[in-house]
């Protein structure tokens, strides 16, 4: 069993899972375990869920001890929310300080999870939209502080820059994480990052500073995460 | 009530947001009054309202203002007595986004989508088919092993008349209980042929009524593996040509991306009978043409709907036109 949790990051706590690091978030719906995922309560009867890095990309960015910009309160648009594996537990986060997150996905069968999550959870709005087209969710969707986004699709930097025209706030935050294969099977992944990350500097729609760009193995293979701020405009 | 999609004049500056319309005049504001009350009937207005192409524009119009003024749809709603705390704004959204993706999802499920899940059922079944009655041969073969009949007719046999094993002279004496579990067996097998059955006749009426023109060019069984593949009618008809012709060949085409392997000729249409009954050297040019009547196939049926028979005549043409110059080809060397 494991033993006492302590504060990792704002609403991510690690302890131990039979002696290996393991991080946890406070569980939002106690007595539900979203994918299989570990639960375990502390003594007052809290209870927390276990975050596996390999199954989520931003649980392999606080894994890799990054500071990530995601703050309990903050808004938070979420494209690429699949069956919500990683959507519960930025949504645990944000439970312990009333933020919100828009989560988008496109194909049925990870949106039917995704309803089903969004309805034991009160902090999750779901969005059966294509993150590539931000002008058909713009009625929805309010001002966020940070854009995370995990899809599978050729142009992701582009996507990412064209939905942060529409809702990210001046000095808002964009985690991205490119997956070098969905890019181009055939490429170098090398050369798809750099190619990826110019775009994400210079775009018409908005450009960001990188802060901080990462490989996220041994826990996802040619992927990279990519921590950025919007560019204030003079 | 009040039309949701906005006032047709102020096209440019008005658009539908989830609580109501929302106009642009040096800021974003609330132009009409909201209709929150969570009702089934606003999650319809909702869908139809921001799908409509002219909300689109609208919104796609507000690109370049965006940059230094975003709507403050929280404000907007707290102003208009919709919500009077973030909690009770955000719960409004959800309720409301629950019930509209519900329904999305519901619609979301087309006719070709009942296609698809029976085409992989059949492909389970057929596997799981296949491996019982492979183990009802091994095993009954015990008992009588001169026994030689087709899969179907086997499991048929010996659901019917297993004590004929006692007419062996190679088999293993049968007993009274052996058989009935044989016996049994065997009927379990037969009702997943009939299963089976069943399933190919619903993939062919389903086929046949929402995908005629793929049907009558990949055959029912092989125009749902590909539209199972592409995920749906609408994307098979999206899809490039090439793309078609390479489906299911991914990991040779990947192969030939990235080093200097041959591109693959074919993938699943391979097991169309146009194919692979034609000369080996011509595969590659009758697959080209095959999987272009398939796009135009697949294009016409999700766009129009009718049969049209022109796409297979002008398919048997040109392979026959392919044969006969390759014939000609033949008789000059």
């Amino acid at each position: 069993m494991t033993d006492f949790l302590k504060p990792y990051a704002g609403g991510v706590y690690e302890g131990r899972a039979r002696g290996k690091f393991q991080l946890y978030t406070k569980n939002a719906a106690p007595g539900f375990s979203v994918y299989g995922e570990k639960t375990m309560s502390d003594d007052n009867g809290t209870e927390y869920r276990s975050w596996d890095p390999k199954r989520s990309k931003l649980g392999a960015l606080y894994q890799k001890k990054l500071r990530v910009p995601l703050a309990s309160a903050s808004r938070v648009l979420y494209l690429g929310a699949a069956n919500g594996t990683t959507v519960s537990h930025v949504s645990d986060i944000l439970a312990e300080g009333g933020g919100i997150v828009y989560a988008v996905e496109f194909s049925e069968r990870p949106m039917r999870d995704l309803v089903m999550l969004a309805e034991k959870r009160n902090n999750i709005i779901p969005i059966f939209s294509d993150a590539s087209r931000p002008e058909l969710y713009f009625p929805i969707v309010e001002p966020v502080d940070l854009i995370f986004q995990d899809v599978a699709q050729a142009n992701q930097a582009e996507i990412a820059c064209r939905n942060a025209a529409y809702f990210l706030r001046d000095g808002g935050h964009l985690i991205l994480s490119i997956k070098a294969r969905s890019v181009d099977v055939a490429k170098n992944p090398k050369k798809i990052f750099t190619e990826e990350i110019k775009t994400l500097e210079k775009n018409a729609d908005a450009s960001f500073k990188i802060l901080k760009t990462i490989d996220l193995a041994p826990f996802h293979t040619d992927h990279m995460g990519v921590i950025a701020v919007k560019n204030l405009k003079e | 009530m009040s039309d949701f999609s906005g006032s047709e004049e102020k096209f440019e500056s008005v658009f539908s947001a989830w609580f109501g319309t929302v106009a642009y005049g040096g800021d974003f504001y609330l132009s009409e009054a909201p209709l929150v009350s969570a009702s089934s009937e606003l999650s319809d207005r909702l869908i139809s309202a921001l799908s409509s192409s002219q909300n689109i524009r609208s919104v796609s119009s507000f690109k370049s203002v965006l940059q230094k003024k975003k709507p403050d749809y929280r404000k907007q709603a707290k102003e208009a007595g919709l919500a009077d705390s973030d909690a009770e704004y955000a719960a409004a959204l959800r309720e409301i986004m629950i019930q509209t993706v519900r329904k999305q999802l519901s619609a979301s499920i087309t006719e070709d989508k009942k296609v698809i899940s029976a085409v992989e059922a059949l492909d389970d079944l057929n596997e799981t088919v296949n491996h019982l009655t492979e183990r009802l041969t091994e095993w009954y073969g015990a008992y009588y092993p001169e026994l030689n009949l087709p899969a179907e007719a086997y499991v048929r046999f010996v659901s019917e008349i297993p004590e004929s094993a006692s007419q062996s002279l190679m088999g293993a004496p049968a007993t009274r209980e052996d058989l009935l579990l044989l016996q049994s067996f065997a009927d379990d097998i037969l009702s997943l042929y009939e299963r089976k059955a069943a399933v190919e006749f619903f993939i062919e009426t389903k086929m046949k009524e929402t995908a005629p023109n793929l049907s009558q060019i990949a055959g029912v069984v092989l125009g749902a593996r590909l539209l199972s593949m592409a995920g749906g009618l609408k994307n098979l008809a999206a899809m490039p040509s090439g793309s078609v012709q390479v489906m299911g060949a991914e990991k040779a085409m990947v192969k030939h991306l990235r080093s200097n392997a041959p591109s693959p000729k074919h993938g699943l249409i391979f097991s169309h009978p146009s194919l692979n009954t034609a000369p080996f050297r011509l595969r590659g040019k009758i697959a080209r043409s095959f999987s272009a009547a398939v796009s135009l196939a697949a294009r016409t049926d999700y766009y129009s709907g009718a049969l049209n028979p022109k796409i297979e005549s002008g398919l048997n043409d040109k392979i026959s036109r392919i044969k006969q110059a390759a014939l000609q080809k033949g008789a000059e060397k």
